[in-house]
């Protein structure tokens, strides 16, 4: 794994065990040091100990000698002021042999010794005490033997002391030898911690500085890489980019840039942006405010004004949309201002394109509904046209058909008569047709807003008031009451009394019309239905009879065969729906579905 | 004024029409004078007494105008705007005799002063008993003011 940038507390953590590590080393090494030196201190004593005893033990042999020579000088003179070195010593002994004594404690073998000399010592002192007191020699074999036993004694002591202080120098050699192989230990012991300390904090410190030196350089590298991923990406982008300092001068700018404004990279380092990036409006020509100004003085990110021009060095000029943003350091302070911008000429073509076929699609519209607006025009002067020219001819048919037929009564037979009279049916068709297409067309165009109707007001009206249906043959049973429909009075007695006449009309001549009214509810709609006992219609005709001239009945039965249109037409305006339930023979039933009020 | 010497003046460009209103007016048994002319400008003329329409003993004034909407020159809506911005002529009935019952035709007539509004009758054998109707009501019992009376009122 390659080694990674490390993060601050990271950082922080290896510096201080780089510091930690050796401060502790170097403490354990003191210590071990003092350690090394304490033994050596310690053997060193031993060894002074050992010169101590010694000397010493010189001395106190010296003492003993004194009082042997000063006891000599008197016995041989009887003079008291040869026995001066033997007064002056016999204090001295003991204090000189308890120093030996505490000196030689750590050494039982020595103390046994010391006490096995100071044995002699006492005999010979007090040998020498009984000496004194007989005084001077009076020659003879006594003197000798008094001398002979005291050098006997001598002797030995001198003896005694000698092996001690051989037995003593024997340990000084010992020691003074423990001393040296110590002295070399503690040099080599101390070499070698220092050497293993210095080794170690060696290591430790190459190990740390090598990993702080490996992340320096992976950070280094990464940042290397970021900055050319950086630059690759701001040169390589489609918009144009330029980065300001925090004075507002160019710092860099890609290559889009460098093409729209005509400037290389070089030319404009460290120039103000003003100078460089010259924008103007596209209508008026002024020039517009400077982005950066912007950005720097309100601290956030600024869109150019449209319709913006960027002059460029080498005089084209470019059509541009842009934005600045300001650019924050970590610590929060504006150190720049990035600019982003685009050629936007394609852009505005478009624009222009998309108005224009606004601009166009609108007046296409006015003219079709100008257009509409004429011919719905032209259909009214054409259906007012209808009913006052066309009717005028017929008019004038039936007129002098009747003048004929009443003036000149006597001059026709019976045949002239009937032609007569079937000028003038036909002319009253044609009259009829007339007005149920007028009728058709002003249905058509009626929008009116729908009102409560009561059907069981309406109905009874309408068979009360058309002589059509006062006819006593005829069977009309109405089954109140009738519901209350959404619609309009007049078109429903239009339309009513148009199935009610379907109704009379459509019967075989040998039948009475038997007629039945009702209305049945749902939950939002009301059912109308008109059921006759008449010749019936072919299902294949149910929706056929209610288009324009259509009549699906042999020509034995009158009318246009607009009637049924005419009320399709009156129902759908009023939201409602028309149909027939019916087989040939058998019956028709028509039904006319209405919206129940307060379901508008 | 009396009854025999009420004028009606009907305004008509189909002769066919004229024909046979002629005849309707003969079967109907009327006798009062029935003037024709066959264009809303020469009903104008004929209210105004100009030329030929100056002479009022050949052309006097009507009482009743029976006046068609469509009509060549002048559209009757025309004639009967003139008509009724005209003081003087407030005397003067104006009764429509249209071939159809347009509802924009019944509105616009009354709402510029029309009297009464008929429609011509396809079944020929209808037509007398409109005329009649027309006869008993504006020829033989309304009353009408004196013209003189209107006129005099504005030039005094």
């Amino acid at each position: 794994m390659p080694p990674r940038p490390i993060s601050i507390a990271n950082f922080r953590q290896i510096l201080t065990t780089t510091l930690a590590a050796p401060v502790i080393l170097i403490g354990i090494c003191a210590i071990i040091l003092a350690l090394i030196t304490g033994h050596l201190l310690k053997v060193i004593r031993l060894d002074r100990h050992s010169v101590e005893v010694i000397a010493v033990g010189h001395e106190w042999e010296k003492l003993i000698i004194d009082m042997e020579t000063g006891l000599r000088g008197y016995k041989m003179t009887g003079d008291s002021r040869f026995l001066e070195p033997y007064n002056l010593a016999e204090p001295q002994v003991d204090a000189q042999y308890a120093r030996l004594i505490e000196l030689t404690s750590d050494n039982p073998e020595q103390t046994a010794a010391l006490q096995d000399a100071d044995k002699l010592v006492l005999q010979w002192r007090d040998i020498a005490r009984k000496s004194i007191q007989d005084g001077q020699y009076k020659g003879g074999p006594d003197a000798l033997d008094d001398a002979l036993s005291r050098k006997a004694l001598m002797d030995s002591i001198r003896s005694q002391i000698a092996t001690f202080i051989a037995h003593e120098n024997q340990l000084l050699n010992q020691r003074s030898e423990k001393v040296d192989s110590t002295e070399r230990t503690a040099y080599a012991i101390s070499a070698v911690v220092l050497a293993l300390v210095t080794l170690v904090i060696g290591l430790h410190v190459y190990r740390q500085m090598l990993r702080l030196s490996e992340s320096y350089l992976a950070s280094y590298r990464d940042l290397t890489t970021q900055k050319e991923w950086l630059r690759v990406t701001l040169s390589s982008i489609g918009d144009a980019v330029i980065v300001t300092d925090a004075n507002g001068h160019v710092d860099f700018m890609n290559a889009e840039a460098e093409r729209m404004t005509g400037w290389t990279s070089l030319e404009v380092k460290s120039k103000p942006l003003r100078s460089i990036f010259r924008i103007v409006n596209e209508e008026t020509r002024r020039s517009v405010d400077d982005p950066v100004e912007k950005v720097f003085r309100e601290k956030r990110i600024v869109g150019l004004a449209n319709h913006t021009l960027l002059l460029s060095k080498n005089g084209a000029e470019w059509p541009i949309e842009d934005s600045a943003a300001p650019i924050y350091d970590t610590s929060k302070n504006m150190v720049g201002v990035v600019l982003v911008f685009h050629d936007a000429t394609e852009m505005r073509r478009a624009e222009r394109i998309l108005k224009t076929h606004a601009e166009d699609l609108e007046q296409k519209v006015l003219a079709r509904t100008l257009e509409l607006q004429r011919m719905v025009n032209e259909l009214e002067a054409f259906s007012y046209t209808v009913s006052h020219d066309l009717r005028a001819p017929l008019r004038a048919m039936q007129g002098y058909s009747n003048a004929l037929l009443e003036d000149f009564s006597e001059k026709w037979g019976a045949e002239e008569r009937d032609l007569l009279i079937r000028i003038n049916r036909a002319a009253q068709r044609l009259d009829i047709l007339i007005q149920d297409v007028l009728t058709y067309s002003k249905v058509s165009k009626e929008r009116q807003a729908v009102v409560p109707v009561e059907l069981d007001r309406l109905v009874p009206d309408i068979l009360s008031q058309y002589p059509t249906f006062q006819d006593p043959k005829l069977k009309i049973e109405v089954q109140r009451p009738l519901a209350v429909v959404l619609g309009h009075e007049s078109g429903l007695t239009q339309v009513i009394s148009n199935v009610l006449t379907n109704a009379i009309k459509f019967v075989d001549a040998n039948r009475v019309p038997e007629i039945k009214i009702w209305t049945d509810s749902t939950e939002f709609r009301v059912r109308l239905w008109i059921q006759d006992n008449g010749i019936g219609v072919d299902p294949e005709n149910h929706i056929r009879i209610f288009k324009m001239f259509e009549q699906v009945n042999s020509k034995s039965y009158e009318g246009t065969g607009i009637g049924l249109a005419i009320a399709k037409k009156a129902i759908e305006n009023m939201h409602g729906a028309i149909g027939i339930e019916s087989k040939l023979g058998e019956g028709t039933r028509v039904w006319i579905e209405l919206l129940k009020p307060g379901n508008a | 004024m009396s009854e025999s010497e009420r004028v009606v003046l009907v305004v008509e460009d189909n002769a066919d029409d004229w024909f046979l209103l002629q005849r309707g007016i003969k079967r109907a048994g009327i006798t009062q004078t029935f003037q024709h002319v066959p264009d809303g400008q020469q009903a104008i003329d004929y209210l105004q007494g100009v030329n030929p329409f100056s002479d009022r003993t050949v052309y006097p004034l009507p009482v009743l105008v029976l006046l068609d909407l469509k009509l060549p020159v002048k559209h009757g809506f025309e004639v009967l705007s003139w008509i009724r911005q005209r003081p003087q002529l407030n005397g003067l009935a104006v009764v429509i005799f249209s071939s159809s019952k347009a509802e924009a035709d019944l509105v616009r007539a009354y709402n510029s002063g029309a009297n009464a509004f008929l429609v011509k009758p396809t079944a020929a054998e209808k037509l007398p008993e409109v005329l009649h109707a027309l006869d008993l009501f504006w020829l033989r019992n309304n009353e009408f003011a004196p013209f003189n009376l209107f006129t005099k009122r504005l030039t005094s």
